[in-house]
């Protein structure tokens, strides 16, 4: 029986750990959205001056 | 006779695809330095195309030179014959179907201005398609040599020193393939310096046929060749160790410890006698550890000293005293709590050549750990040597400490135990900034000679303070992958840190070492920032889509 759960400790030990990676990549691209969100209102500025330009 | 340029770029040249052979010739053509000549050896090609293409392009370039080999020799030979036709100071590897970023020289050349001792310099890559598209950047650490021993990471793009190429008898055909691992083994151990230039400055052509694009099957031979060189080297420097390749990864080798003597090591584990659950059984985890140690180590000279607060059950000693026998020393603590001071104590009653710090709930899973701290341990170089820890339920613990903004961290800490990290980080024996203070060995005159633990810091940041001191002495700290051990960590520390602590060491650290050497500026909790990897894909060099034109 203890086997049997330390078995099973490990098993989720494995899905807990891939989960925690997958967290990690969600946190990184929401941190990179947020990043392209901020720069979103600079671009636009910086594109309505070229079109003045012209 | 026109003055000897600063870099000879050697390209040995043999049946490569004429977009592709025009594509590297374009690269080199674009470097924004212009102080090269390009050593061209053609390795009696049979596909008239090559010799074509490399004609053209001396006629057009005086800076070219090109050399055609009557019989084919393979890369080792060419190579040689390349590095013969060199008169710069320094030579650059280029392979005859990859591609020079057109800075790469220019950036090169300014790091060198910038320190001129360097011996040898190496930079940031990544791999590009047929069709010029890139991907898979490696942002690589500065310069690691237990890395080293265990993957050829510096790679491409590499540039040294000629007269030291030349010393070190250029390249061996003993371990063809590999030679350039080879090469820079050699020239390292020799080196007054070591540089790198963390920019993507090679792009790797991956095809089926090259060791970038099909692995070992493309090239078994090279693989197997590296590994040998790797032991060469290690002969050489007389690190006593045999070296095995990875079982699932070509790329990847580990070093077993053989050596020659035991030398003494005093395991010292500070205690408060705590008990807890473990694998669904309640146990005194400093009898737990003990037991372990005991029971699964297969090094014989050691001691343990155990400094033991004056709570612990005198039960519980004698338990002890049971389970290691002679090898045992206790030594009572009864001042109140300060981790540092627990260690200083313990240190200064042992006798052993190296000092083992443990945690009382550690538990081993790597019969010969003790062999490998030592391995590591003995090398007069070496500040301090730690492992892989893992929690009870597998997962990843401790793969060395990574620091950002003067604060050290886990990269990967929670992630399955199976997870390989960014370029096989978790894998592979390299140098980092600290380990932690849960499982480290270093050397008793190192110890005293640093001071010991830093009692202003009684919880927290005690370890890597250590190490810090050991790395600012000039000594370099591993982290080996193939040490684990079980840390049921929860129970030995809280994981909040006071801020008082982080500022202390920052104003202590973050002068002198500002950034973390052992990681990339484009890395971040040791994987790629997005936004490098971004840059990386969309900056593609082009060379290889625009209109055919030669070399000019």
């Amino acid at each position: 029986m203890r086997d049997l759960l330390i078995g099973k400790d490990a098993e989720m030990g494995r899905l807990r750990g891939r989960l925690e990676q997958l967290e990690d990549r969600t946190n990184r691209m929401l941190g990179a959205a947020a990043f392209l969100r901020r720069l979103g209102p600079a671009t636009a500025r910086l594109r309505s001056l070229g079109r003045g330009r012209k | 006779m026109a003055a000897a340029p600063r870099f000879s770029i050697l390209t040995p040249v043999y049946e490569t695809p004429a977009e592709i052979l025009r594509a590297m010739l374009r690269s080199v053509a674009a470097q924004r330095c212009g102080d090269w000549e390009l050593c061209l050896v053609d390795d009696a090609s049979e596909g008239p195309h090559v010799a074509e293409i490399l004609e053209r392009a001396r006629e057009a370039d005086p800076r070219i030179k090109v050399r055609r080999r009557e019989a084919n020799g393979g890369i080792v030979a060419a190579s040689n014959d390349a590095l013969a036709m060199a008169r710069g100071e320094f030579v650059a590897l280029l392979d005859h179907d990859d591609e020079l970023h057109p800075r790469a020289l220019d950036r090169v050349a300014s790091a060198i201005d910038a320190t001129p001792k360097a011996d040898y310099v190496y930079t940031d890559e990544d791999k590009i398609d047929e069709a010029g598209r890139r991907s898979g950047p490696f942002f690589k650490p500065d310069w690691s040599p237990e890395r080293m021993r265990t993957q050829m990471y510096t790679c491409h793009l590499s540039v040294l020193r000629r007269s030291l190429v030349e010393a070190v008898g250029g390249f061996d055909p003993e371990f063809e393939g590999s030679q350039d691992w080879d090469l820079v083994l050699k020239v390292t151990e020799r080196a007054r310096g070591v540089l790198h230039v963390p920019k993507v400055l090679y792009h790797w052509r991956t095809l089926e046929t090259s060791a970038a694009g099909g692995g070992e099957e493309a090239k078994p031979w090279a693989f197997e060749a590296g590994g040998r060189a790797v032991q060469a080297h290690c002969e050489r420097i007389g690190l006593p160790a045999r070296v095995e390749r990875d079982a699932a990864d070509a790329g990847v080798y580990h070093l077993r410890p053989e050596l020659r003597e035991q030398p003494s090591v005093s395991i010292v584990i500070p205690t408060a006698g705590t008990s807890r659950e473990v694998r669904y059984e309640r146990v005194v985890l400093v009898s737990h550890c003990l037991r372990s140690i005991v029971a699964d180590s297969t090094y014989e000279n050691y001691e343990i000293v155990c400094v033991a607060d004056d709570s612990v059950d005198p039960r519980v000693l004698g338990e002890l005293g049971e389970i290691a026998g002679e090898r045992l020393r206790v030594v009572p603590y009864e001042e109140p709590f300060n981790f540092s001071a627990k260690i200083n104590r313990g240190a200064a009653h042992c006798e052993g050549e190296h000092l083992l710090l443990l945690n009382d709930d550690i538990e081993v899973a790597t019969p010969d750990w003790i062999e490998r701290m030592v391995m590591y341990s003995s090398m007069t170089e070496i500040g301090a040597v730690g492992g892989r820890l893992l929690w009870e339920d597998g997962r990843l613990q401790h793969v060395g400490v990574g620091f950002e903004g003067g604060l050290p961290g886990h990269p990967y800490r929670g992630f399955a135990g199976e997870f390989k990290g960014y370029s096989n980080n978790v894998l592979i024996a390299r140098n980092c900034l600290a380990v932690t203070g849960a499982c480290l060995m270093t050397r008793r005159a190192v110890f005293e000679e640093l001071g010991g633990f830093t009692t202003q810091l009684p919880v927290n940041y005690n370890d890597a303070d250590y190490c810090l001191k050991a790395w600012a002495s000039g000594r370099r700290i591993v982290y080996d992958p193939d040490l684990a051990m079980y840390h049921f960590e929860s129970s030995s520390r809280s994981s909040e840190v006071e801020e008082w602590e982080k500022e202390w060491l920052q104003e202590r650290w973050l002068p002198s070492i500002p950034r973390d050497p052992y990681s990339n500026p484009n890395l971040r909790r040791g994987e790629p920032r997005l936004g490098a990897m971004l840059m990386s894909v969309l900056g593609r060099p082009r060379l290889l889509r625009r209109p055919h034109r030669e070399v000019a």
